[in-house]
Order: structure tokens, then C-alpha cells, then sequence
């Protein structure tokens, strides 16, 4: 099998590239092993429902057809249709049991290559007895010649599959050459009338032979072109995924040097900063305390802003992957998505965050306004931590930070149908009705906002935004100046949700 | 009296955390790099091991390190914390969870984001039985 595949991918890589590395060619293979595995099952089984359906059809025909009427009119040869049937029956159990042993766990046990051809040419011989049986040239039935052609341009190179195809011909035209000159038998279903007339002029048969040549070859060109471009895409696509993973994780290791770059100069400040604030460092007079203070303070904006920036350059980028490529696949690659009971997370991310609201003294209630009839599997939404995180921290510190001293936040978990809803709403400074639809937008701070908390960067809800897009959420945005905000994120639930 | 390894190449981090670590009765010593490690702690033999994620000559060197102690029989058991600026929402691909099939088990006891406030790394330090 991995010979098979070796040449087919070495062929085709070449032909496509030649700057084409091992890696890719290592890579690609696997790909295509798996595939012709899969292929010789799908004929397998086209094998079996051929067998079921061609002895239905004999026991009918057997049945049905009147003794006398057979006689005079159809002749049919049951015993040569029931030899080939019987035939086919063992070979496709052997094949069946070889391609059982030939799990994705030992590939490459034994060769493909004659394993194939043995399919083929075990195809051919019953083919043959068929057609012999059925009259060679009064049926259709030399036409099944074509599967078998198919399978070959599947499976072997050009040159090969048109050796294989014409051998084949060769093999089942052989009863009507062998009748025409009365080497075997003529057998008719049709008490000669139609052979004898083709017998009867040489021309007619060469043209219908040639006619028959003209199919196969016709045939044979249209899928191998067909197959060297399928094959040709394949390789041109997975080159280009592995250059995407490469191209993922060299971003992933740049991101990360970047991070600590920008990072780490200003925790090593607000480290120090910590240190005496704290006494560590000796006494600090009140006017130097303040001061340090105020570096502290701008350690954090900075430190903020360099987090939510690299933040949303990582997500951002994720959402361009998604449109790029096939939606399902790249959001499972990149996001990692996986059941997670919604109405379990926000309680437990209520417990752990709780900490945050005790400077400003602020009350946290979770109204769970979620339905009888909502079961536990409702609950569940398809997401990851990571994106889970990024909405629900910067939700909940935004409504920390924007809200009053000794205020109120309420969580209300609420469910729709096949949608369950999370609103997180503080009674704090509010956002003007004119400016709420700007909220989303990168850096946009009301002015109110900058003046009443001076942290902030103007990224969270943008990086809220994104989040929910990867996640398929939708987001809703309310407020009154003066009086308060509810931000309310809407995920598709059930555990197959994920669209 | 406990002795905690801090394992940084940050020069002000070690300052630092060292005034905080030493003013509470913890004995500190330091390293700026990743080289000779194993010989290193054995030698220190510390109670708890500060260590860095990223350093100049690997961005890595701090998992490296991390899987490098919990692979040697003589000091696997020094508890490990990470002390790092990069945090678990920068892919960094790891986890403390050992069954978490899409990132690399970390064999360390804990997290702390850089910078860390005094009384959560002393909280972080004592909830991992280190006085």
C-alpha cells in the first residue's frame, strides 16, 4: 500500500514541484493512503450490491420466465450466471477480510498494487462468463466493462489503468472472437436471430468492436484527467494547510516573545512599585508614596493595553482563518471547541471572580431565570475556556469598574428555545443612547468612561465582540446614561450547536 | 527557615520578590538562566523553585526546565511555581491538568502572572505548605 502510495505522490509531486520537500511528501501520503483504503472499501461494497441484485434478478428471471416461452424466444443460462456470481461472492469475501486486517493501524501489510489487479482481473474473468452467458453482443451487458475501467484510473497511473483497461476489453470481447470463429459454443439468448445477422458481416462486428474500443478509451481519458487534476488539488491544498500550521505556530512563538518583551520591562516596574508600596523597601514619605502610586497606575494602563492588543491581533486573526477556509474545520483546529454547561460556568466564574467586587463593595446576584422545561443538555453550548474568559472577564470588569461604589450587578441566565442567554447589568454611569453603537469600536472610550476609570484601554469589548463571532454568540448591548448598562450574549445551545 | 530558587533572567524581578520573600524569613537564592540547572538545585537543594517561562536563549526554556526537574529522581519533588508575564490566554499550549488531550501537562504546582502583589505570591507560597 505504501509503495502505491509512494509512486503516486512521488509522480505527482514531481510533476507539480520540484522544490517539494520530504515533510510534505511524508505528509501528503498519509492522506492519500487513507483515501485509497477508503475507495477500495466503496468498491467492495459497489462489488456486494452488484452480487445482490444480479442473483435477485436471476432467481427472478428463473421464476417468472415460462418454460415454453424460454424455449422458443429467451435462452437464458442460468447455471454460467449463478458459476459468476458464486465467483465474485469469494473473491469479494477475501477482499473484504484483507481490507478488514488493513486498519489505519498496519497499513502497508500487504501490497495494494496486486491486490488491486487481483479485484480487476477476478472482475474481468466473472465479467466474462457473463457476457458469454448473456449472448456476448445481444445485451448491454459488456458495458460493465466501464466500472472496472473506473476503478483502475482510480487506482494506478495513467499508463497502467490503460493497460489495464485494454487488457480487459481484450478479455471480455474474447467469447464473441472465440463464437465468431467457432472455437466455443454460440450461446443466444434470443435463439440466434440477432447473432447471426452481426456474424453475418465482418463489418459489423469490427465496428462494434471498435465502437466499444472508442468507449473504454474515451472513458479512460476523461476520468484520468479528471482524477491528475482531483490528485493535483489535493497536493496543492495540503501543501498549503501545512504552510498555515507553520505559518500558526511561528505566529504563536512570536506572539509569545512579543508578549514578554512588552510585558515583562513593566511587571519588573510594577513589581518594584508593589515592593515599596508595601513597606518592603523601607520608609517612603506620603509625597513619594503618591507618586509611586501614580506609576503604578500607568504600569497598569500600559500593561492592560499591551495584553488587550496582543489579545485581539491573536483573535483577530483567528476570524480571518475562519473566512479563509472551511468554517467547521478551521474553527475546530484553532479554537479547540468542546462541550461546556453554560449555567455551571458562569456560577463557578462568579465564585472565583467574586474578589474583584470587594474594593468597590459591590453586591453580585445571579437571577437564574432559566426555564422547567430547559434540561441539562440545553445547557450545554459548543466553546472553549479561553473565549469563555475573554467575554466574561471583560463583561464583568467592565460593569466593576463602571459601577458606583456599594452598587449592584446582576447576572440572569435565561433561556429561549434552543438559546440560552447571559446578561450581565450594573447600575453604574451608564453610555448616552448616541454613543452606545460605538462602544464595539477599537480604542472608542465615552468621555464619561475615560474620566470615571482611568484603566481602561477601549479593547474589552472589542475583544467581547470577536469572541462571540468565533464562538457563533450574539451580543446585545443596553443602556441608560446615568442610570446603568446590560450587556446580554445569546449562545446557540445543545451540543452540536456550533455552526 | 525555608529556602525558595528564584529561576528568572530578569535581574529586577529576583530584586524584588527577593526584598518581599527575604523581609518574611525566606531564605533566596537566585539564578539568571537555565544552564547546569539539575547540578544547580542539587546542590541548593531549595523548598520551592520560582521559575521564569521565557528566556533569552528559548522562549520555552522555562517548560523545558519544568518537565527537565519533575524527570529527575533526586529533586522531582521541590514544588514548582511558574512566574511568568505571558499567561495561560497567550496559546502557549500547556496545561496543570494531566488528561488535557489538546495542550502539554506542565508537571508544576501552580501559576502567578507577573506582577505579582506581595501578600498573593506569600498566599501562593504558604498554600503550597512552604513557612
Amino acid at each position: 500500500m505504501i509503495v502505491l502510495s509512494n509512486r503516486l505522490i512521488k509522480n505527482f509531486s514531481e510533476r507539480l514541484s520540484k522544490k517539494s520537500s520530504d515533510n510534505i511528501i511524508y505528509c501528503i501520503q498519509d492522506v492519500h493512503v487513507k483515501e485509497l483504503v477508503k475507495r477500495l472499501n466503496w468498491s467492495v461494497k459497489i462489488r456486494w450490491y452488484y452480487i445482490a441484485i444480479s442473483t435477485f434478478l436471476i432467481a427472478l428471471s428463473y421464476l417468472i420466465i415460462d418454460q415454453e416461452i424460454e424455449k422458443q424466444t429467451i435462452n437464458l443460462n442460468f447455471q454460467y450466471l449463478l458459476i459468476a456470481n458464486v465467483f465474485l461472492f469469494c473473491c469479494n469475501l477475501i477482499y473484504q477480510y484483507q481490507l478488514r486486517d488493513s486498519s489505519e493501524q498496519c497499513l502497508g501489510t500487504f501490497d495494494l498494487r496486486y491486490y488491486l489487479l487481483w479485484q480487476i482481473v477476478a472482475d474481468y474473468l466473472a465479467l466474462t462468463l457473463v457476457i458469454y452467458a448473456l449472448g456476448s453482443i445481444e445485451t448491454p451487458i459488456i458495458l460493465m466493462i466501464i466500472p472496472n475501467t473506473i476503478l483502475a484510473t482510480l487506482f494506478f497511473m495513467p499508463r497502467q489503468s490503460l493497460l489495464i483497461a485494454l487488457s480487459g476489453l481484450v478479455v471480455v470481447i474474447s467469447p464473441l472472437v472465440l463464437e465468431y470463429f467457432q472455437l466455443i459454443p454460440m450461446i443466444s439468448i434470443f435463439n440466434n436471430t440477432f447473432k447471426t445477422l452481426i456474424f453475418s458481416n465482418p463489418y459489423i462486428l469490427f465496428g462494434y468492436v471498435f465502437i466499444l474500443f472508442s468507449c473504454v478509451i474515451f472513458c479512460w481519458y476523461l476520468l484520468c484527467s479528471i482524477t491528475s487534476r482531483l490528485i493535483k488539488n489535493e497536493l496543492e491544498l495540503e501543501r498549503s494547510y501545512q504552510d498555515m500550521i507553520k505559518l500558526d505556530e511561528e505566529k504563536s512563538h512570536a506572539t509569545l516573545r512579543s508578549t514578554h518583551e512588552l510585558k515583562a520591562p513593566l511587571a519588573a516596574i510594577k513589581n518594584y512599585v508593589y515592593t515599596m508600596n508595601e513597606g518592603y523597601a523601607g520608609e517612603i514619605n506620603d509625597n513619594v508614596l503618591k507618586i509611586i502610586n501614580r506609576i503604578g497606575k500607568r504600569c497598569d494602563y500600559l500593561l492592560n493595553n499591551v495584553t488587550d492588543i496582543i489579545k485581539l491581533g491573536n483573535l483577530k486573526s483567528y476570524v480571518v482563518l475562519d473566512v479563509r477556509s472551511d468554517k467547521d474545520n478551521a474553527n475546530q483546529e484553532h479554537a479547540q471547541f468542546y462541550p461546556i454547561n453554560i449555567e455551571d460556568y458562569i456560577n463557578d466564574f462568579i465564585i472565583k471572580n467574586k474578589n474583584l467586587t470587594y474594593e468597590k463593595n459591590i453586591t453580585v446576584t445571579i437571577k437564574n431565570e432559566v426555564s422547567n422545561e430547559c434540561t441539562d443538555s440545553d445547557k450545554f453550548i459548543m466553546a472553549n475556556d479561553e473565549n469563555l474568559q475573554l467575554i466574561f472577564n471583560n463583561l464583568f470588569s467592565n460593569a466593576i469598574n463602571y459601577s458606583h461604589a456599594n452598587g449592584i450587578i446582576d447576572i440572569i441566565l435565561k433561556d429561549y428555545e434552543n438559546i440560552f442567554c447571559v446578561s450581565i447589568v450594573d447600575q453604574g454611569i451608564g453610555i448616552e443612547e448616541t454613543q452606545l453603537n460605538k462602544v464595539f469600536e477599537e480604542h472608542y472610550r465615552t468621555n464619561n468612561a475615560a474620566q470615571f476609570y482611568e484603566g481602561g484601554t477601549g479593547l474589552g469589548l472589542s475583544i467581547v465582540k470577536i469572541c462571540s463571532q468565533i464562538l457563533g454568540a450574539n451580543i446585545n448591548i443596553k443602556s441608560v446614561f446615568n442610570e446603568g448598562t446590560s450587556v446580554t450574549i445569546c449562545f446557540k445551545a445543545g451540543e452540536n450547536s456550533y455552526e | 527557615m525555608s529556602k525558595i530558587m528564584i529561576i528568572d533572567d530578569d535581574r529586577d524581578i529576583i530584586d524584588s520578590i527577593s526584598m518581599i520573600l527575604e523581609a518574611n524569613d525566606f531564605t533566596v537564592v537566585s539564578k539568571m538562566d537555565t544552564n547546569n540547572l539539575i547540578t544547580e538545585i542539587e546542590s541548593e537543594n531549595p523548598d520551592l523553585i520560582l521559575l521564569d517561562i521565557v528566556f533569552p536563549e528559548d522562549a520555552q526554556a522555562g517548560f523545558k526546565a519544568a518537565r527537565k526537574i519533575a524527570s529527575e529522581e533526586t529533586i522531582k519533588k521541590i514544588p514548582i511555581l511558574v512566574l511568568s508575564a505571558v499567561n495561560q490566554l497567550n496559546n502557549l499550549g500547556f496545561s496543570f491538568t494531566e488528561n488535557d488531550i489538546s495542550n502539554d501537562f506542565m508537571p508544576v504546582n501552580g501559576f502567578i502572572e507577573k506582577p505579582v502583589k506581595p501578600d498573593v505570591l506569600l498566599e501562593k507560597i504558604k498554600s503550597l505548605g512552604i513557612s
